[in-house]
């Protein structure tokens, strides 16, 4: 190794033991050295001071909507990708117990199935979605760029009643609407100021409400009065 | 009606992921200019800069599990190195854009006492340290970037690149060898040093 090279190891502390003792003996003997030590030093500094970080706020921006778009394809793909055997699993093993179950209790709700029909539902086409929320009477708000739209949607039994599940996103991450036909009560807590109880899922805060046909919950991460917000916005049947 | 038990498994999920998601972005957002100047400095094109720092963003999300909760932007730097080499590098080389040969370039000849380092970095704004960083050949630049300006280990400069810590060191060694005659050079134009005698 040259004493060149060296002298750079040195300077950004890679050198140890016997090679550090002789840098460092060269160093204090040889005023050559010592100047190309020194200038090597200066050199680090400079760079360090000279080539900052390079804000671009667009770039960032354009960046985060491709994330969304993401977001939006890979759950599914990713959740039966990883998951795929143990979900074959759960949903056998939801049949054989819905079909046990449905001998010996009649058509009384089984929530392995239920929650089988939900984590399997693959990815709808968005025209299956509006017809979906068509037929149940859901109009979203204005979707606008960023806005709140549809993902995704499942069906699943409550009582040997089939309910709806509708996934939705917007800017701020995804929502989860259940819609509950022929329900017309709902226990909870009311939220003060409105005629919706307060649902409480996993620390995730949700709001439920009961229309003319239909019970509705909203869920998602976000705080409560958002969610009342937001479910004011749905114009629900 | 039991609707606690219906949801679980969905929300569960759904929160892990929003949280995964606000997680990256609470850890890519500071690092992000950094990785948009190293791609800039790497291509020299803002275009060229902006797909090269997307592509980066959009592999470390999808490899965010694997990171291991360390030092992020190190993390990205090498992502976004690793790109480049693979994909733009190779896409854009032509024959007449190969680096320089690390084994036929030579170490700083020359007396260095006769060269007044202080007073060449003493009249230096950063856009001259940029654009004499810019005629460095890219693998040199690269090992310099990542050492001195983003202070990544010479090991984390091997992964990044893709070679032996051994090269790692030459080319950092060499870079600024480089470095130092075109700011020399500059220095020179300019009139802040007489010529030195390492061009004579």
């Amino acid at each position: 190794m040259s004493d060149w090279l060296d002298l750079n190891l040195l300077a950004d502390g890679q050198l140890e033991g016997a090679e550090l003792a002789a840098a460092q003996s060269r160093l204090a003997s040889d005023p050559a050295a010592q100047a190309e030590y020194q200038a090597i030093l200066k050199l680090k500094d400079a760079l360090k001071s000279s080539c900052n970080p390079i804000p671009n706020q667009d770039s960032w921006q354009e960046g985060l909507r491709r994330l969304d778009a993401i977001d939006r394809v890979r759950p599914v793909e990713r959740v039966v990708a990883k998951y795929s055997w143990a979900l074959c699993g759960v949903v056998a093993v939801a049949l054989v117990g819905a079909h046990f179950n449905a001998r010996s209790q009649g058509n009384a709700f089984n929530p392995a199935m239920a929650q089988a029909g939900v984590s399997t539902g693959p990815a709808q086409k968005a025209e299956d979605i509006s017809d979906v929320l068509a037929r149940e009477g859901v109009t979203l708000p204005p979707i606008t760029r960023r806005g709140l739209h549809p993902t995704n949607f499942a069906r699943f039994l409550v009582d040997g009643q089939p309910c709806t599940r509708i996934w939705l996103s917007d800017d701020r991450g995804g929502l989860i609407l259940d819609i509950y036909p022929g329900v017309t009560n709902l226990e909870g807590q009311s939220i003060r100021g409105s005629e919706s109880k307060r649902v409480q899922l996993n620390s995730m805060n949700g709001v439920g409400w009961v229309g003319k046909e239909n019970a509705y919950v909203l869920v998602g991460d976000r705080a409560e009065s958002d969610l009342l917000h937001l479910s004011n916005k749905l114009n629900l049947r | 009606m039991g609707l606690v038990t219906k949801v679980d498994w969905a929300t569960m999920w759904f929160r892990s992921k929003n949280a995964q998601r606000e997680r990256f972005e609470r850890l890519a957002e500071p690092a992000y200019p950094s990785i948009y100047g190293m791609a800039l400095r790497l291509t020299h094109d803002r275009e060229d800069a902006h797909d090269l720092a997307q592509e980066a963003l959009v592999r470390a999300y999808e490899a965010f599990e694997r990171f291991d909760g360390r030092n992020f932007k190190a993390w990205m730097l090498r992502i976004l190195t690793n790109l480049y080499i693979n994909k733009y590098r190779r896409a854009k080389r032509g024959p007449g854009t190969a680096s320089m040969d690390e084994e036929h370039f030579q170490e700083p000849a020359g007396d260095v006492s006769e060269i007044p380092d202080r007073q060449v970095f003493d009249g230096l704004f950063g856009s001259e340290v940029e654009a004499a960083l810019a005629k460095v050949p890219v693998d040199f630049r690269t090992a310099v970037i990542l050492s001195d300006v983003e202070q990544m280990s010479y090991d984390d400069i091997a992964e990044a690149t893709q070679v032996p810590v051994g090269t790692v060191r030459s080319r950092i060694a060499r870079g600024r060898a480089i470095l130092r005659r075109e700011l020399e050079l500059f220095a020179e134009q300019e009139g802040f040093i007489r010529k030195s005698k390492v061009d004579e």
